[in-house]
């Protein structure tokens, strides 16, 4: 299958900064592709461009669409959930669910039903009643009945607590996620995707630092404890970061080969948390 | 259904209160005020039948009515029934402007926006559905608030006119014809719609451009605009500011929602030189008062106007990226 995604030299300004730089990147169907940076990264800069919400220059193409000229088109194909709390507040269940099976081709309201009936939402209840929880399972629901081949979730869980947030991804990995459909997610909860993504794309000041599948950076990314006295034999490989624990350091290495630095100390798989800080040093400086 | 009726149910659900209940409630001020009116008449009345007007007994007084004079009976009735909904009308003027100051400025605010761009309707049948909800949906209600009103207003005679012992359907309901008023307000539809366009595509445009505050952008920038064209003209001309700017530009942009704001008075007027009877003034509103203004420049260079300010608001919906 092609490409569901393809960008080209994708640029963005607002004024002096750049929030997309020449970022050229490709995302292939079947894959949870977490997008990862810090504020001000250009993350939203680029789901928006992805979803026609935005103008920019290069090229880009979802679905073999220019978002830009095709939206309408897109949108049949394409969902997407910006934030918890945009769902307008005098909305009823009800007619949340009227409206969208009587304008979206690809919505299931049988199915929509079935999600709901899991939670605690009634028909007649209005989005201004509900929990901010409650809000997300209510759109998560309508957007899982849509069969979209590409779901794109910006900050999908901001503000939810933990039972929501693992809800959230667990209802998402286990009754919408299968290899015809592909979704983005931007998310600072990193510990909470790391599991279910597939690839992971590093942004930083408008540039992807980092595209790779999750295999990759396994091979890729080593961390390993080192007792002070190996401390400057670890340093002298060139580690991209180093951090201090129980009197111990523990260095993160980048393609250095594995037997070489098990000698040093025990190595391990290092989480996407300590890859970010460790790739992203010196963002707020 | 398809995707314009869906939108447009959207607009009734989340305005039900500005389109259905405020115009059945300015209706049921107007049906209050008339009841006490009536209670407190009749309560001062004398009540054995016996009043009396003109040496004629009350009672009898719809006996002693010729052909001619129930007509004219008939047409007061009708241009007071006409004439009763102007609180409705206004109350609709109010709502109107509101409802479109706020059409595209409440989804950028709460930023639903981007749940409804979520879904695959266009910017061109979003933008065109609230058009149609300011000039067509809310009308409708309205209308049949007043339909509401005028029959109230018919029972609440006829208890009078009962009160007094005559007949109230010899009296009452076989002269008025509150139908035929009522087919004549929404004849009145399509017109006041096609007057409205200045308005409605200025509020909307407003609405969608404003970043904070849409309801100062499009008050003051007028007014401000008309107030420096005053004063350059008193200045420059030494003389009293003509008032064309303002007649013709802010109030067009601001008031060409309320319904028959199109009339023209002075004609009007003239058509009631020779008036003999009340049904004159209903007559007056017939194929001739529409095609009046439609027959002149005027309405349609506002109406252009009205439907670039609308293209503009679509553009700037689909573009803005603010949310």
């Amino acid at each position: 299958m092609s490409a569901v995604v393809q960008a080209r030299n994708l640029s963005k300004r607002f004024g002096a900064t750049a929030a997309l730089d020449d970022v050229s990147f490709t995302i292939e169907a079947g894959r949870i592709v977490g997008l990862i940076g810090p504020n001000g990264a250009g993350k939203t800069t680029a789901l928006k461009a992805i979803l026609g919400l935005t103008d920019f220059q290069g090229e880009l193409s979802v679905l073999g669409m220019d978002p830009r000229k095709q939206r309408h088109e897109l949108m049949q194909q394409v969902c997407f959930i910006a934030d918890v709390a945009v769902l307008p507040r005098w909305l009823r269940v009800s007619e949340a669910i009227d409206f969208v099976a009587g304008v979206h081709p690809r919505f299931s309201r049988e199915k929509c039903e079935r999600f709901l009936a899991r939670t605690k939402l009634k028909p007649r209840m209005r989005v201004r009643e509900m929990s901010k929880g409650m809000i997300v399972q209510l759109h998560l629901a309508l957007v899982m009945a849509i069969d979209a081949r590409l779901l794109v979730l910006d900050e999908p869980t901001l503000g939810l607590d933990i039972l929501y947030r693992k809800e959230f991804y667990q209802s998402l990995l286990n009754d919408y996620f299968d290899e015809q459909k592909t979704i983005v997610i931007t998310t600072h909860q990193v510990e909470e995707v790391e599991h279910i993504l597939t690839d992971l794309m590093f942004i930083r000041d408008g540039k992807i630092v980092l595209d790779a599948s999750m295999d990759a950076i396994a091979e890729r990314f080593t961390e390993v404890m080192v007792n002070p006295d190996k401390a400057a034999a670890a340093r002298a490989l060139q580690p991209m970061g180093e951090r201090q624990i129980f009197g111990k350091s523990i260095f993160l290495f980048d393609g250095n080969e594995k037997p070489r630095l098990a000698e040093l100390g025990e190595t391990r798989q290092p989480s996407i948390a300590d890859l970010f800080v460790a790739t992203m040093k010196g963002t707020y400086a | 259904m398809n995707t314009f009726t869906w939108l447009l149910k959207r607009e009734y659900w989340e305005h039900r209160g500005g389109f259905l209940w405020a115009p059945l409630i300015a209706a049921g001020v107007v049906l209050l005020v008339f009841a006490i009116a009536a209670v407190t008449g009749l309560s001062h009345a004398p009540v054995d039948g016996r009043a009396m007007i003109n040496g004629v007994r009350i009672s009898d007084l719809a006996a002693a009515m010729t052909p001619e004079q129930r007509q004219q009976m008939g047409a007061g009735l009708d241009v007071g029934l006409f004439f009763s909904g102007a609180p409705v009308a206004i109350t609709l003027a109010i709502v109107t402007f509101f409802y479109l100051l706020g059409s595209l400025y409440d989804e950028r605010r709460d930023r639903s926006i981007l749940f409804w761009k979520s879904l695959p309707v266009s910017d061109l049948e979003t933008v065109l559905s609230k058009v149609a909800a300011a000039t067509l949906i809310a009308p409708l209600f309205a209308l049949a608030a007043a339909l509401a009103l005028m029959l109230g207003l018919l029972i609440l005679f006829s208890l009078i006119v009962a009160f007094y012992g005559m007949n109230p359907f010899t009296v009452i309901w076989a002269n008025a014809s509150p139908l035929s008023v009522l087919g004549k307000i929404a004849m009145l539809i399509p017109l006041n719609a096609v007057w409205a366009l200045p308005s409605i595509g200025w509020l909307m445009l407003c609405s969608a451009f404003a970043k904070r505050v849409p309801f100062l952008w499009a008050t003051l920038l007028p007014v401000a605009a008309g107030t420096c064209v005053s004063i350059f003209d008193a200045v420059t001309n030494l003389r009293i500011p003509n008032d064309w700017f303002w007649q013709h530009i802010v109030a067009r942009l601001l008031f060409s929602v309320l319904p028959g704001s199109w009339m023209d008075f002075d004609a009007l007027e003239r058509r009631m030189d020779h008036a003999d009877g009340p049904q004159v003034l209903l007559n007056a509103i017939d194929m001739n008062t529409i095609l009046g203004p439609l027959s002149g420049p005027n309405i349609w260079i506002g109406a252009a106007a009205g439907v670039g300010m609308i293209a503009l608001a679509i553009w700037l919906r689909r573009w803005r990226d603010d949310s």
